[in-house]
């Protein structure tokens, strides 16, 4: 027997609150995530059979606490030192169940920890996977999942107990780690979506669940809201981004009877609701352009005029050659591909670009529309070799064949 | 990102561990303390989380060739490589950034004394198209 998904959810959205608490009262987070973890584990196993208790974070909170007791008995010597530092790493006072999830986000995804150790530790720690669950998700061994997660929990505890909590600046910064880390989740997942793949799927519906957490919990960063958005209408499209066989399917051939309505209306009212703050970034302007692929019935009918605008603004905030890449594409599309194309060469130079297949890709892409189909094929195989992404490189690969069987 | 780390070597490389056929050409305590280096540089990175496999192939003399002739695989054994470089290892890393996979890559090279490649490996993940 296995849990209902209804008990799957409970549990995985008590897990921080229990692991907080526990964290705050005992000052070992290392410890602490150890023994909920196992807490967890004992869930899914006695749930299914006698039933979800009436208390499920009293009762998870109960046998977390048991084995944490029994885990800080065996180094009792430690215990001491540590409950010591605890009242340095965890100022006491009464904090609600909210406070505790958004300290523990931010707990892991400290500073002192590289993107690939945040998104490991938060994916644990606050979304409540086991490390199995994460270690199939990022397609890694086991083991090197859980050293990573050991190693990250020991830095988090040895960082923490010297640096002080972050003041309300230090918050806001953290929070922007929070962000690109949930964004980084999302991103692991979003992939093309075949055989043992699927489940990295998963990965997607955590991350806008974890950026839904936030949202709600600091509903005053327009930001957080932006990228939920953004989440949510990317999202929206995955029914339609691949075909039977896995591979890719690009936006202009995508059928978009297959995009996920609800999705997208939730992402839009979100949208709207945030820029109505006229406090505009980067998160909220990639919703905004993916706002308008949603609203377009046939690809014919999208308002590239707008897209165009939209990525001029974010060039301005952020120059990065992949916004200027994306606004080529865009320009193509309303100018014709020729004012692409030489939008391209500004990039073309840039060292951020080197080696990248999105270059020549887009390049390709261009100059098949302006009917250059050698040339296409070249720039579609010169990005084939550049990628290092399955997927693309099947789709880059066969549109090369494609031109190649039929020239000009 | 994963990368692949490969070391090469001709077959006086296994000699001179004394893996080969003839003698070992360093001695005992040298062959020792290589494999007590790269032990520790293991254990570095499985303790780190960047350590995804690795293996030390053997002697090249073991290698097999297996094609398809008729539209069946055959098997021979070989080729006995006059080639003077053969892949004699290989790690495959998962870090942070490029930046990273080079300085490991670096050290890598360093405790087997030769040149050693780093070649990205493909996976699952695509961007919007």
């Amino acid at each position: 027997m296995s849990l209902t998904p209804e008990a799957e959810d409970l549990l995985r959205a008590h897990a921080p609150r229990v692991l907080a608490a526990l964290t705050r009262r005992y000052g070992n987070f290392d410890l602490a995530e150890d023994a909920v973890q196992e807490a967890l584990i004992a869930a899914a196993a006695q749930w299914p059979e006698q039933g979800v208790p009436g208390n499920p974070p009293g009762w998870l909170t109960t046998v977390a606490t048991r084995r944490l007791t029994d885990l800080l008995r065996g180094e009792q010597a430690r215990r001491r030192r540590e409950e010591r530092e605890a009242a340095t790493l965890f100022p006491t006072g009464p904090a609600s169940a909210d406070d505790d999830t958004l300290e523990l986000l931010f707990l892991c995804c400290h500073p002192a920890l590289n993107p690939p150790a945040q998104v490991a530790l938060t994916l644990r720690a606050v979304g409540g996977l086991t490390t199995a669950e994460i270690a199939r998700a990022l397609l890694l061994p086991e083991t090197t999942l859980s050293q990573r997660i050991t190693r990250a929990k020991k830095r988090v505890q040895d960082a923490g107990a010297r640096f002080p909590l972050p003041d309300d600046g230090e918050r806001g910064r953290r929070l922007d780690v929070v962000l690109h880390v949930l964004y980084l989740v999302f991103n692991e997942g979003y992939t093309a979506s075949s055989g043992d793949d699927l489940r990295r799927g998963d990965l997607c519906v955590e991350a806008i669940r974890l950026v839904r957490m936030v949202h709600r919990l600091l509903p005053g960063v327009p930001e957080t809201g932006g990228l939920l958005a953004l989440l949510l209408l990317t999202d929206a499209r995955r029914a339609a981004r691949t075909g039977p066989g896995g591979e890719l399917i690009p936006l202009a051939e995508q059928d978009r009877a297959l995009w996920d309505r609800a999705a997208i209306g939730e992402g839009l009212a979100l949208l709207e609701e945030v820029l109505a703050r006229r406090r505009p970034g980067p998160y909220q302007l990639q919703a905004a352009v993916a706002a308008l692929h949603a609203e377009a019935a046939r690809f014919e009918d999208t308002d590239w005029a707008q897209i165009v605008a939209l990525y001029e603004v974010l060039d301005r905030l952020e120059a990065n050659p992949m916004v200027t890449l994306n606004r080529a594409v865009a320009v193509a599309m309303l100018r014709g591909p020729a004012a692409g194309l030489a939008l391209l060469e500004e990039v073309a130079g840039d060292e951020r670009m080197a080696g990248h297949h999105r270059l020549p890709a887009v390049r390709a892409h261009l100059l098949e529309r302006a009917g250059e189909r050698a040339a296409a094929a070249a720039e579609y195989r010169e990005a084939a070799r550049r990628t290092t992404s399955r997927p693309e490189q099947r789709y880059l690969a066969t549109r090369a064949a494609r031109l190649d069987r039929h020239p000009g | 990102m994963k990368y692949m780390i490969m070391t090469f070597g001709d077959s006086a490389a296994w000699d001179t561990l004394g893996l080969g056929d003839r003698a070992a050409g360093w001695s005992e305590e040298q062959v020792a303390e290589h494999f007590r280096a790269m032990a520790a540089f293991y254990d570095e990175l499985a303790a780190s989380g960047e350590m995804v496999t690795g293996f030390g192939l053997a002697d090249p003399s073991h290698t097999m060739t297996v094609e398809i002739r008729d539209g069946r695989p055959v098997a021979s054994d070989g080729p006995y490589a006059e080639a003077k470089e053969v892949l004699a290892g290989f790690g495959i890393i998962d870090v942070a950034s490029r930046e990273r996979a080079v300085e490991l890559a670096g050290r890598f090279a360093a405790l087997v004394g030769a040149r050693v490649e780093l070649r990205p490996v493909m996976d699952g993940s695509g961007q919007e198209m």
